[in-house]
């Protein structure tokens, strides 16, 4: 178990966040939101340079062989600038199930990321409302996100006899329906994908199908937690400084215990969410058995931490955190959303629970 | 050390302690609540063991009783220990914090004496730093150490000192110069509890057990060879063990965990249903368990960045002001379920449920003691968040103490 990042992955983040910082997210962040619309390809190209999609491919297969970490710390460095690029779906997804399935060509495709994944939930598989019959896939998925440019979108789902399905629709083709659904945060997009018998590409059945859909939404709730992290950060980074320049009763206001007591929550939080996410990144890349929940308690803790930061922080910048010009309401809407998407915030403290009175109940047995 | 030679120190380690402690196996966790002055001479034994055995202070000096060890022997120690049943909390304060700053500030040979004997169990130190009217804002104690020839007269009085009673030196803060700017009037002392003129006083606790004390001081007379640090330098002295406190990382408060609240909670029903399947309490378990085992996660981090030759970050800070207070909320959660059986002493109730009770009284205790919940956010936004500091009208003025 390895807890702290080495220096590869320090050097690899260092750059990741100089050229993010050089390329301006934020300042293209709040374009956006004022056009409300979310983004074109605004950060594929600089990623790619940077390695970020080579960095978990095996070194056999022409990668830089260097686990998930790298990933997640890019998660991290593009959530703290509120990055709207697709990132969890696209990586999370679209890579990871490459790599699973030891597709070259599909590999190849999101290596360079001239493929865009959407994001949608890979459970629930016997009571999905998706059928699958002669690879043509029936059905709606009710909510998708990072859809606007999305090429492909993964689908959990059975056959007629009941097998579990794990198949890959190319958005462009016939018998799919796009429909964009307004999204609390304009800057990245929401839809519902109807599919009338769209022709498909089976990428997993059985049991194979079940755990690959497992492992990727591991992934896409390892990287949210991270993006989640980020966002966090930043927005107790605002509040802080805002805290030490915003005077009030003749001294800056991050004096007064009320306020900096609650900075002090939102950092505690903050911190518990980063020790479950690192740790988490270590299963995931060792493929610990602990995986499940730690993922699970890397996600819970990053969707309060997220949460509690974004609001608070719009508090504490008082009447201004209210204004559309702030960036308040960036990291409010932000929070909110990707606390959405991935595994619902309710079924991952359930997850949680149930490990914890699992273990109760084989203790007193 | 190499890889190896880490694990076969930690191999090494591991044999001895299967042969001479019992390890704990989760299920009886909460069996061994003795009180703290219960278990000083099985304190003492062990101690005494662990030093015949090498395990004794290993990073302190072979001179002072020690192993010359490294950190990393240190830290492996540890954490093969946590995995057994050994008294605990009775020498943690002298070991830990005291001889540590006796060994830095202090003269030989006082200092290899004494920290020879403390290093095999046979002497106990306490703590004399907070006083009636100087707790959080312990730089404003005003027990009194005025020159008389050679040696200090020590008058006043200090409060909530752990161990007293069977401690056989302390470790004194002391105002040297009450016309001095408040924190640059203190000097460190070591003090012989069996000084003429020291009266210690048990506190009775609302538990009805007795773990700290109040220490009178009345002309008590203390050798200048005692003094630690210059005259004046007390505050930074102070602070070196404060530093120690938090070098010692990973803090246990064997308070509730939420698998313990979990257990509890297969034998109560909420409205009829077992309340293991209530919504809402199930939610509250995962955010416990989230909490406890992301502290775990910090502690693992901050030993890794020891092992690595790093110094740990405000992780102590953190712990302790969720863990105290979580302790707390469970117990007051599962009392809720409790109904009626919440108004019987624990007296009354199942051997499993001290571990509650516990809890209720000690999570009240631990959001005040080593640094109150608001003293913790204070060091967290001022020194890790860099916030400015509140109007100080002691300071502001350079006020004389």
């Amino acid at each position: 178990m390895r807890l702290t990042w080495n220096d590869t992955e320090l050097e690899f983040q260092a750059s990741i966040a100089r050229t993010l910082d050089d390329a301006h997210v934020l300042d293209h962040v709040r374009a956006l939101m004022n056009e409300k619309r979310p983004d074109g390809d605004h950060l594929s190209d600089k990623l790619v340079e940077l390695g970020v999609t080579e960095a978990a491919i095996p070194e056999q297969n022409g990668g830089l062989g260097l686990g998930y970490e790298p990933i997640c710390l890019a998660a991290f460095e593009l959530g703290k600038r509120l990055s709207p690029f697709s990132f969890a779906s696209t990586l999370g997804i679209g890579l990871t199930a490459s790599l699973l399935l030891e597709d070259d060509c599909l590999a190849n495709q999101f290596r360079a990321l001239k493929t865009r994944c959407a994001g949608a939930r890979l459970a629930h598989l016997g009571s999905t409302s998706l059928s699958f019959e002669k690879k043509e896939v029936c059905g709606e998925v009710s909510f998708a996100w990072d859809t606007h440019n999305a090429d492909v979108v993964l689908v959990a789902t059975t056959d007629r006899s009941g097998s579990p399905i794990l198949a890959l629709i190319e958005l462009g083709n016939a018998g799919v329906t796009h429909t964009p659904l307004p999204s609390i945060d304009p800057t990245r997009s929401t839809a519902k994908l109807s599919f009338k018998k769209a022709p498909s590409t089976l990428l997993a059945s059985g049991d194979r199908a079940v755990t690959y859909a497992e492992t990727l939404m591991q992934h896409v709730d390892l990287y949210v937690a991270f993006e989640q992290i980020g966002g966090a950060i930043s927005a107790l980074e605002m509040a802080c400084n805002y805290a030490r320049e915003r005077t009030a009763f003749g001294q800056p206001i991050g004096a007064f215990q009320a306020i900096k007591h609650r900075l002090a929550d939102i950092y505690t939080k903050n911190e518990i969410a980063r020790a479950h996410a690192r740790y988490a990144a270590d299963c995931l890349s060792h493929g610990e058995s602990d995986t499940g929940i730690a993922v699970a308690c890397a996600r819970a803790a990053a969707n309060e931490a997220f949460l509690f930061a974004a609001k608070e922080s719009l508090h504490i910048h008082g009447g201004i955190g209210f204004t559309f010009d702030s960036d308040c309401h960036l990291f409010y809407r932000r929070a909110r959303f990707l606390s959405a998407i991935g595994t619902p915030q309710l079924e991952t403290l359930e997850a949680v629970a149930s490990h914890v009175v699992t273990t109760a109940e084989g203790a007193t047995a | 050390m190499t890889e190896e030679e880490i694990e076969a120190y930690r191999m090494s380690a591991r044999a001895w302690l299967t042969q001479n402690a019992e390890p704990i196996t989760g299920r009886d966790r909460w069996r061994n609540l003795k009180p703290t002055s219960e278990r000083v001479e099985d304190a003492r034994d062990w101690q005494k063991r662990k030093h015949a055995a090498g395990y004794a202070c290993i990073t302190w000096p072979k001179e002072f009783g020690g192993q010359s060890g490294s950190s990393v022997q240190q830290i492996i120690f540890a954490q093969e220990e946590a995995g057994f049943f050994t008294p605990r909390g009775v020498l943690e304060i002298g070991l830990g914090m005291c001889v540590p700053t006796l060994i830095q500030y202090g003269q030989n040979p006082l200092r290899q004496q004494l920290a020879q004997k403390a290093a095999v169990g046979e002497e106990i130190w306490c703590q004399l730093f907070s006083e009636p009217n100087a707790g959080s804002d312990l730089a404003g104690l005003s027990t009194k150490a005025e020159q008389s020839g050679k040696n200090w007269r020590v008058n006043g009085q200090k409060v909530w000192t752990s161990g007293a009673h069977y401690s056989k030196w302390g470790l004194l803060l002391a105002r040297t110069d009450p016309t001095a700017h408040k924190h640059a009037g203190l000097t460190m002392f070591v003090v012989d509890m069996d000084s003429p003129g020291i009266t210690v006083r048990p506190i009775r606790q609302m538990t009805g057990e007795e773990d700290f004390n109040e220490v009178f001081f009345t002309d008590v007379d203390i050798p200048d060879h005692q003094r630690l640090g210059e005259v004046g330098q007390g505050w930074s002295v102070a602070l070196t063990t404060l530093m120690f406190e938090r070098m010692s990382v990973g803090t246990d408060l064997s308070f509730l965990e939420a698998t313990d609240v979990a257990k509890l909670s297969l034998n109560l029903k909420i409205n009829g249903t077992p309340a293991s399947q209530d919504q809402e309490l199930r939610r509250n378990l995962a955010r416990w368990h989230i909490n406890e085992r992301g502290l775990k996660i910090l502690s693992w981090r901050a030993q890794e960045m020891l092992l690595a030759g790093g110094t740990p970050g405000p992780e102590r800070s953190v712990s302790k002001l969720i863990a105290a207070s979580q302790g707390q909320d469970m117990a007051h959660y599962v009392l809720a379920i409790m109904g009626d059986q919440a108004a019987l002493d624990s007296a009354a109730l199942d051997a499993s449920q001290r571990l509650l009770e516990r809890s209720w009284a000690w999570g009240a205790a631990m959001r005040i003691a080593g640094g109150t919940d608001e003293i913790l956010r204070n060091i967290i936004s001022e020194r890790v968040l860099g916030l400015p500091q509140g109007p100080r009208p002691d300071l502001s003025h350079k006020k004389k103490h």
